[in-house]
């Protein structure tokens, strides 16, 4: 399937193969296509051409798929209505009935135990992200598109929503988790789809990427980083440069990064400050999206 | 069709949660009232109205020029103010997206909220029109009525005109309803919604009063508004109503087939 | 679209009903001839006057333009009914059995929407001033000094 909007192609035959019952991440720049996808496998966008098929069938072009809920950018409620009645009103959309006691166990379910009664213009973004999961739970889908949901809430509150998205797998439904944090994705997710300007970049397991992925980058900064620069030519493993702000950027695994920083006293040169500057995901993150590191 | 029943059931609720629309009933049940206490403390008389010179004679004038008042002036965008905001609305919370991925489709989200306009649009004339005529016989006396051809028309008989000439205009009110629906639609903006039928009403008014142009007279919406006036001759006639409600029947079902369509193809990119 | 666009006006005229008879002297003669006689009727109700025979004969003649002065009957073109369309400028010779028991006749200036209904204005000094007095003591519009009518066009 291929959607244009003008003359951009902001997708061009997109395939995700998602395992059920695990969690699958969709990583990419903005503009890359996420939310165009996401929308597509919600019915919400059709395709310029050709046909979007998710758990073994065709979506009807502006028909929301039965099996699959969830939610695209920030998730949106009627402010005027209580978190209950917002609830009531999108289970009867579903031929359902919510009863005071199923839409209680959701909220606490999600963090918003005792808050059904209350309007949602009260609600901070965070806690419309947690409606936005138990209004796509209330549906009862065996595809759960979550599209940034941990956007918005404190630590503590991302800490409890990664938990829930693994529980929920755990009980067997699928998710594809949206994101462009590449840490997000990796504490969840077991597969992932890299997408770059409306294809896919990759596709397949985390450990499989790992595997692809250049080692994680350091900004170092020593007493004398010519010398330091020196220590390193020659050594397995070990890439060192100028880093663009000062002092020297380091790629390499852990144990080579030691062996290093040891070389580099016994040389006489000191370690002034050393940091991570990104993850060896990221690293490859960036370098399957062509964006600069 | 379930699903359709289960929208209207909810459009209703969420529209009597908001105070626009608890406003508007409110003024339709007050303002007739008020209406006629300023009638009853002075003696000035609304003589360049229909049936405004026998307000001080009779209450069954009063729900007729509060009938000529509201149609000429208020009553395109008093069905505006919901009808036109009804699409538009979901637009500004940005629930469009939450609403259709679900179950029900886009043609029960569409009825649900066509239904609701209309049910608004209902309501709003019977509140105004039994509340002008409460109003009227209750403060200024129920003597009869002088008609159109100087005949008196009793109590009994009053009543029930009165209430015909006000059911008598629903076709051009839902008219009014649809058009501002297919704005809603078709704009995205509230706003545009509520102004877009409310001038093309008050154009519509304006060219009715211009001589010379009788065969476009009969195209346009208001003339519905003034369909009543041969209910109260001696001899009684039809033919503008029906005229006018088949001409309102086919605004309703152009703007509406149009304003589904848009619905219909609509990609939903944004909020 | 187009074919669709004519055949809805068409449509509408024909349910219009273009043959109608229209506006035209004859057309507001006919209703405004008892109107009147109905308005003369009311006021000597109001008035408190139970012998309503009087006007029972009451015409009409309506005809476009020529300003007349109340209580005229010979004026050019007023022989017999004239003219056609909405718009003011109309004038309707009535007979008026005045209080002294002759009959007059007397010039209302008509304004006549294009629905049909129309605005009659009387010679306030024949009819009486805008309101009136009933014997009870209150003060009531004067029917036959400005009157609304219609008709179907």
């Amino acid at each position: 399937m291929v959607k244009r909007f003008g003359a951009v192609r902001a997708l061009d035959t997109v395939e995700l193969r998602v395992t059920p019952g695990t969690v699958h991440g969709l990583l990419g720049p903005n503009g890359a296509g996420k939310t165009t996808l996401l929308r597509m496998l919600l019915g919400l966008v059709r395709p310029d051409s050709g046909t979007v098929r998710v758990l073994g069938e065709r979506v009807v072009p502006h028909r929301a798929p039965t099996g699959v809920a969830g939610f695209v950018e920030s998730p949106r409620f009627y402010p005027y209505l209580s978190a209950q009645a917002n609830l009531d009103l999108l289970a009867g959309l579903d031929g359902r009935h919510a009863s005071v006691d199923t839409v209680d166990e959701l909220l606490a379910r999600v963090g918003l135990a005792g808050r059904g009664a209350d309007q949602v213009s009260g609600f901070s973004f965070g806690m419309r992200q947690r409606l936005g999961l138990a209004a796509a739970l209330l549906r009862e889908p065996r595809l759960l598109i979550l599209d940034e949901p941990a956007n918005g809430l404190d630590p503590a509150g991302m800490r409890d929503m990664r938990a829930l998205v693994r529980e929920l797998a755990e009980d067997g439904r699928t998710v594809l988790l949206s994101s462009h944090l590449m840490a997000e994705v990796e504490q969840v997710c077991q597969d992932v789809t890299i997408l770059s300007a409306g294809s896919v970049a990759y596709h397949g397991t985390l450990d499989a990427l790992r595997d692809r992925a250049p080692a994680p980058a350091h900004h170092l900064r020593t007493s004398d980083d010519a010398a330091a620069g020196a220590a390193a030519r020659g050594r397995v493993g070990i890439e060192v440069e100028p880093h663009r702000h000062g002092g020297l950027a380091v790629r390499a695994e852990t144990a080579d990064l030691d062996d290093y920083l040891l070389a580099l006293a016994g040389a006489g040169v000191t370690v002034r400050a050393l940091a991570q500057t990104s993850t060896s995901l990221e690293q490859l993150f960036l370098a399957a999206t062509g964006e600069d590191g | 069709m379930r699903y359709a029943l289960t929208l209207y059931r909810w459009e209703l609720e969420k529209l009597t949660a908001q105070w626009r629309v608890r406003a508007v009933f409110g003024v339709a049940v007050l303002a007739p009232w008020l209406f006629v206490a300023a009638l009853r403390l002075q003696d000035a008389v609304p003589a360049d109205t229909l049936f405004g010179r026998w307000v001080h004679l009779t209450g069954f004038a009063t729900p007729l020029v509060v009938l000529v008042f509201t149609t000429q002036y208020a009553l395109p965008l008093l069905i505006s103010l919901v009808a036109g905001d009804i699409f538009a609305a979901e637009d500004r919370y940005g629930t469009w997206k939450t609403l259709l991925t679900r179950s029900a489709g886009r043609g029960a989200v569409f009825a649900g909220k066509a239904l609701a306009a209309g049910t608004y649009t209902v309501v709003f004339v019977g509140l105004l029109a039994c509340s002008s005529l409460a109003a009227g016989v209750v403060v200024l006396g129920h003597q009869p009525l002088v008609g159109l051809s100087g005949t008196l028309i009793g109590g009994g008989a009053a009543t029930g005109l009165v209430l015909a000439a006000w059911a008598s205009v629903l076709p051009a009110a839902l008219g009014f309803a649809a058009l501002a629906m297919l704005c809603s639609i078709a704009t995205r903006n509230g706003p545009a919604g509520i102004i877009i039928p409310t001038m093309v009403g008050l154009l519509m008014q304006l060219a009715s009063f211009v001589n010379g142009v009788d065969p476009l007279r009969h195209l346009l919406l208001t003339a519905n508004f003034e369909a009543w006036h041969g209910f109260f001759t001696a001899d009684r006639y039809y033919q503008p109503l029906v005229t006018s409600a088949v001409l309102s029947a086919m605004y309703l079902m152009s703007c509406l087939g149009i304003g589904y369509l848009l619905l219909h193809r609509r990609d939903f990119t944004e909020g | 679209m187009r074919r669709t666009l004519v055949l809805l006006l068409g449509l509408v005229s024909l349910a219009a009903g273009c043959g109608g008879p229209g506006i035209t002297g004859a057309t507001l003669a006919g209703s405004l001839g008892p109107t009147f006689r109905n308005m003369y009727r009311l006021q000597q109700r109001l008035l408190g006057d139970t012998d309503q025979s009087t006007a029972d004969n009451a015409w009409a003649r309506c005809f476009r333009g020529g300003a007349v002065k109340p209580g005229v009957t010979a004026v050019p073109g007023s022989t017999h009914n004239s003219g056609s369309g909405a718009g003011p400028g109309w004038t309707c010779l009535v007979h008026w059995p005045a209080p002294d028991g002759h009959t007059q006749t007397l010039g209302y200036e008509v304004s006549v929407q294009p629905d049909g209904c129309y605005t009659a204005q009387g010679p306030s000094g024949y009819v009486g001033q805008q309101n009136i007095r009933t014997p009870d003591g209150t003060t009531v519009p004067n029917p036959l000094y400005e009157f609304d009518g219609c008709f179907t066009t």
